[in-house]
C-alpha cells in the first residue's frame, strides 16, 4: 500500500496538489487499523476492566449494578476453584508447551529433510492444526471413550487389558488424555514456525560443518539449534500463550467426564462463570487475572529477546 | 459523474419508504423468530408452524436452530439476551430454566396475555404449570412435558416368568437372574452418570424414593441412593463405563438389544418403536413402567420437558403470545404425542384413543406424570446441577467414595441453597 502511494507521487512530482506529510500519511495508514484494534481488543478489555469493579449477577437482579471496588479480587484470592483452576492452567501450560517442542521439532525436520517422507510430514502437519479445536477435543473424547472408544479396542485386542479403561472418569488419566490431545493439536503449529526457521538457514553452514567431520547430531546441536533460536522463542511465546488461554478441548473434554475438576482451567472457570451462573463481575475479574499472567508471560519473553539482542 | 443521490432524491426516496413502511404496517406482516434445540426435532415442529402460518396470512414464522443439548442452547440464548437482542421472538427452554430467564427479566409474563388464565390453565397438568410460574406469575407454556420410566425387556421378564420390578432390590436380582441365564455382554440395568442433566434427576430419583430430600443429602437416603448406583456398577449389572453414559447412549444401547432394564425420557419410546434415525431389535418388546421405591415409599420421577417463552425484548409480544396459545392446543398436543412420544400438557389427551394409539403407556402412567417432582427450583439452578451430576459421576467412576462424594455435596449445594 505505502509503496504503491510513494511511487504514484514520485512519478508526479509536478502535481499541483498539497503533499502530505510522511507522518500524516503513517496516521492515515495506520488509521483503519488502530480503529479496529479499538473497537475489538482495547474496548472489550478497557470494559471488562471496569466491569471487574461492579456486582452483576443477572440471576439477583435485585443486587442491581453497584460499584464495589476490590470486593472481586479479594473474593479471587481466597477461591479455591480459582487457585485450582490457576494451578491445573499453569501445569497443563508447563506440559503442553514441553510436549508440543518435543513433537514439534522432529516433525520440521522430517518435513525439512530430503526424502520421500517430506510430503507425507508436511501433510500430517497441515492436519491437527487447520482442524478446529472443539471438533478435536469431540474427535478424541470419543477416541478416549471407554466403551466405544478405539484407544480401549487396542488395548483390548493387543491383550493390554481385560477391561475397558475408563480413560476420562480416572483423574489421572484423563489428565494424561487431555495433555496427549492438546499437544496433538499444537505440535503442529511449533513444527511450521521451526521449518520456517529451517528454510532460512544456509545448507552452506551444515555442509561446512559436515566437511570439518561433525557428524549429524552434533550439527543439529552445534549449528542448527543455535540458529534457530529466533524461531524457537516466536513459537514458545505464542504456545505459551495460548497454552494459558486454553479453552475448547478442556470444555469439550468436562462435558464428558468431569475428573473432579482436575482439567478445569482459567478460561473453563471464566466461562462457567459468566455464562453458566450468570455471575459478570467476578467473572471479569476471573478475566482481568487471566491477562495478567498472559501480560507475565509476554514481558518475560520481552526481557528474553532484549537480553538476545544485547 | 453524475451522482444519483441528490439531496432532493434523498428525500423522496425516504418518503417513499415510509409511506411503504405505512402500508406494510397496515397489513401488520410479522416475522417471528422461534429459537429451538436441534435435539426438539424442528422437523417436527415446522408443518405446525406451516398450519399456524395458514391461519394467521399475516403471520410468518422462521426457525432458528442451535445446540444439540439444554446447556449449549442455553448459552446461545444467554448471550443473545444478556445483550438485549430483539431479534427473537419466542424460544424453547429447559424446564430447570425458567427461573433463571425470570430473575434475568428475558421472559416476558404471560398473564396480560392471558385474560382467563387460571381457566385457561385448568386443564393442563399442574406440574407443568408450576413449572412456567415464578412468584405467581407465568413465564412459559410447555411445550411438551417429561418424567423418567423405567423401560423393560417385556421378552426377557416373560421368557424368565420375572415380574416387573417394584423395588430397586427386587431390580438388581431380577437383572442378575437374567443376565447370568442370557450370558453374554448383556446389561442388567444401563443408567446415565455422565455429567450431565440426567445424572441430577437419577439421583434425585433414588434420593426420593428412599424418602430423601435435596436439602439433606448426606443422609442415610442419600448413601442409600449413591450407593446403589455404585454397588450396581461394581456388581456388574451395570457397565463398567457407566460413569461415561448419557441419556442418548443408553437410548441406543437398549435400542441395540444390549439391556434388560433403563431409565430413561419419554422420548425413547418412539424410538424404540422404529420411529428413529437408528434400527430397533426391540420393537413390540418393550414395557414401560414406574421407577422402583426403596422400602414402602412412593415412586418418584423428575419433572422434566421444554418451555415455550416468549423473550422480553421482543417487538411481537402479542403476535407471540398467540403463537404460543396455539403450541399448547388441544390438536398440536395430540400431533406432539402421536408423532414424537412427547407427553401431553393437557389431561384429557391421557384418554385420548389416538394418543393410547400410538402410546398405550401413557394412560397407566398418568399418575406418575402428574406427581413429578421438580428439580430444586431457584435461579441458581446451573450451579445446583453441576454440584450433583460432578459427585455422582466421580462416585459412580470410583474416583470418589460415596461418603466424600455426598459430603462434598451436602458442603457446596449448602452455599447455594440457603
Amino acid at each position: 500500500m505505502s509503496d504503491q502511494t510513494i511511487t504514484t507521487s514520485a512519478r508526479r512530482p509536478a502535481r499541483p496538489r498539497r503533499e502530505i506529510g510522511e507522518g500524516a500519511l503513517a496516521a492515515l495508514l495506520l488509521a483503519p487499523a488502530a480503529l479496529i484494534f479499538g473497537a475489538v481488543l482495547l474496548y472489550p478489555m478497557l470494559s471488562t476492566l471496569w466491569l471487574s469493579f461492579f456486582t452483576q449477577k443477572l440471576t439477583e437482579p435485585w443486587l442491581g449494578t453497584p460499584f464495589v471496588g476490590l470486593k472481586n479480587y479479594a473474593q479471587l484470592v481466597q477461591d479455591p476453584r480459582f487457585l485450582a483452576a490457576l494451578r491445573n492452567t499453569l501445569f497443563f501450560g508447563v506440559l503442553t508447551v514441553g510436549g508440543s517442542f518435543l513433537v514439534g521439532i522432529p516433525m520440521a525436520l522430517l518435513a525439512h529433510a530430503e526424502s520421500r517422507v517430506r510430503w507425507v510430514a508436511r501433510v500430517a502437519m497441515l492436519l491437527p492444526w487447520a482442524m478446529p479445536p472443539v471438533m478435536t477435543g469431540l474427535i478424541f473424547a470419543w477416541m478416549f471413550n471407554a466403551q466405544f472408544g478405539v484407544f480401549n479396542d487396542w488395548l483390548v485386542r493387543l491383550g493390554l487389558s481385560a477391561e475397558p479403561v475408563r480413560w476420562l472418569s480416572t483423574p489421572g488419566l484423563a489428565v494424561a488424555a487431555l495433555v496427549i490431545t492438546i499437544v496433538w493439536k499444537t505440535s503442529s503449529f511449533v513444527a511450521l514456525v521451526v521449518l520456517g526457521g529451517l528454510q532460512g538457514i544456509p545448507r552452506e553452514l551444515s555442509e561446512a560443518a559436515e566437511v570439518d567431520g561433525a557428524t549429524k547430531v552434533q550439527s543439529f546441536f552445534r549449528v542448527t539449534l543455535p540458529l534457530l533460536t529466533p524461531a524457537l522463542a516466536v513459537a514458545f511465546i505464542f504456545r505459551a500463550i495460548s497454552a494459558v488461554q486454553v479453552f475448547d478441548i478442556p470444555y469439550v473434554f468436562i462435558g464428558q467426564a468431569p475428573a473432579q475438576g482436575l482439567l478445569e482451567t482459567l478460561g473453563v472457570y471464566i466461562q462457567k462463570t459468566t455464562i453458566e451462573f450468570l455471575d459478570f463481575g467476578y467473572g471479569a475479574a476471573l478475566s482481568v487475572a487471566l491477562f495478567a499472567v498472559s501480560l507475565g508471560i509476554t514481558a518475560l519473553y520481552v526481557r528474553f529477546v532484549r537480553g538476545d539482542e544485547s | 459523474m453524475n451522482h444519483p443521490f441528490t439531496a432532493r432524491r434523498v428525500v423522496s426516496l425516504l418518503a417513499l419508504t415510509g409511506a411503504l413502511a405505512a402500508a406494510a404496517d397496515a397489513q401488520k406482516t410479522t416475522t417471528l423468530s422461534v429459537f429451538m434445540g436441534s435435539q426438539q426435532r424442528p422437523e417436527i415442529f415446522q408443518p405446525i408452524f406451516d398450519r399456524f402460518t395458514k391461519a394467521n396470512p399475516n403471520v410468518r414464522i422462521r426457525i432458528e436452530t442451535g445446540g444439540a443439548t439444554s446447556e449449549l442452547q442455553n448459552q446461545y440464548l444467554t448471550t443473545v439476551l444478556a445483550a438485549k437482542d430483539p431479534s427473537l421472538d419466542v424460544f424453547l427452554i429447559d424446564v430447570i430454566r425458567t427461573a433463571t430467564f425470570a430473575a434475568a427479566g428475558w421472559a416476558e409474563p404471560l398473564d396480560s396475555y392471558l385474560p382467563s388464565k387460571d381457566t385457561y390453565l385448568k386443564a393442563f397438568l399442574p406440574g407443568a404449570v408450576n413449572a412456567g410460574t415464578v412468584n405467581g406469575k407465568l413465564y412459559g407454556l410447555s411445550a411438551f412435558t417429561d418424567a423418567q420410566f423405567l423401560y423393560y425387556r417385556k421378552d426377557l421378564l416373560d421368557k424368565y416368568k420375572a415380574r416387573v420390578p417394584r423395588t430397586w432390590e427386587e431390580l438388581v436380582q431380577t437383572a442378575t437372574r437374567i443376565q447370568k441365564a442370557e450370558g453374554g455382554n448383556i446389561q442388567g440395568w444401563n443408567f446415565q452418570a455422565a455429567p450431565i442433566e440426567g445424572t441430577v434427576c437419577n439421583f434425585l430419583e433414588l434420593l426420593w424414593a428412599g424418602g430423601g430430600d435435596v436439602k439433606d443429602v448426606d443422609s442415610a437416603q442419600g448413601k442409600q441412593a449413591l450407593g446403589f448406583f455404585v454397588d450396581a456398577v461394581k456388581s456388574k449389572v451395570s457397565p463398567a463405563a457407566s460413569s461415561e453414559i448419557r441419556t442418548d447412549d443408553s437410548r441406543k444401547q437398549f435400542q441395540a438389544g444390549d439391556a434388560v432394564f433403563s431409565n430413561n425420557w419419554s422420548y425413547a419410546w418412539a424410538h424404540f418403536q422404529g420411529n428413529s434415525p437408528d434400527p430397533t431389535k426391540v420393537k413390540g418388546n418393550v414395557g414401560v413402567a414406574p421407577l422402583p421405591v426403596f422400602g414402602k415409599n412412593n415412586t418418584a420421577t423428575c419433572l422434566g420437558g421444554w418451555q415455550w417463552a416468549v423473550n422480553a425484548y421482543s417487538r411481537n409480544k402479542a403476535a407471540s403470545a398467540k403463537l404460543l396459545q396455539f403450541m399448547v392446543s388441544n390438536d398440536v398436543q395430540r400431533e406432539l404425542a402421536v408423532k414424537g412420544a412427547y407427553l401431553p400438557v393437557r389431561r384429557s389427551l391421557y384418554n385420548d384413543n389416538q394418543v393410547l394409539a400410538a402410546n398405550p403407556h401413557f394412560k397407566a402412567l398418568f399418575p406418575v406424570v402428574s406427581n413429578a417432582r421438580p428439580r430444586p427450583v431457584t435461579p441458581a439452578y446451573p450451579r445446583v446441577s453441576e454440584i450433583i451430576r460432578n459427585n455422582v459421576s466421580a462416585a459412580v467412576a470410583g474416583s470418589k467414595s460415596v461418603d466424600a462424594a455426598l459430603k462434598d455435596m451436602q458442603r457446596d449445594l449448602d452455599q447455594v441453597l440457603k
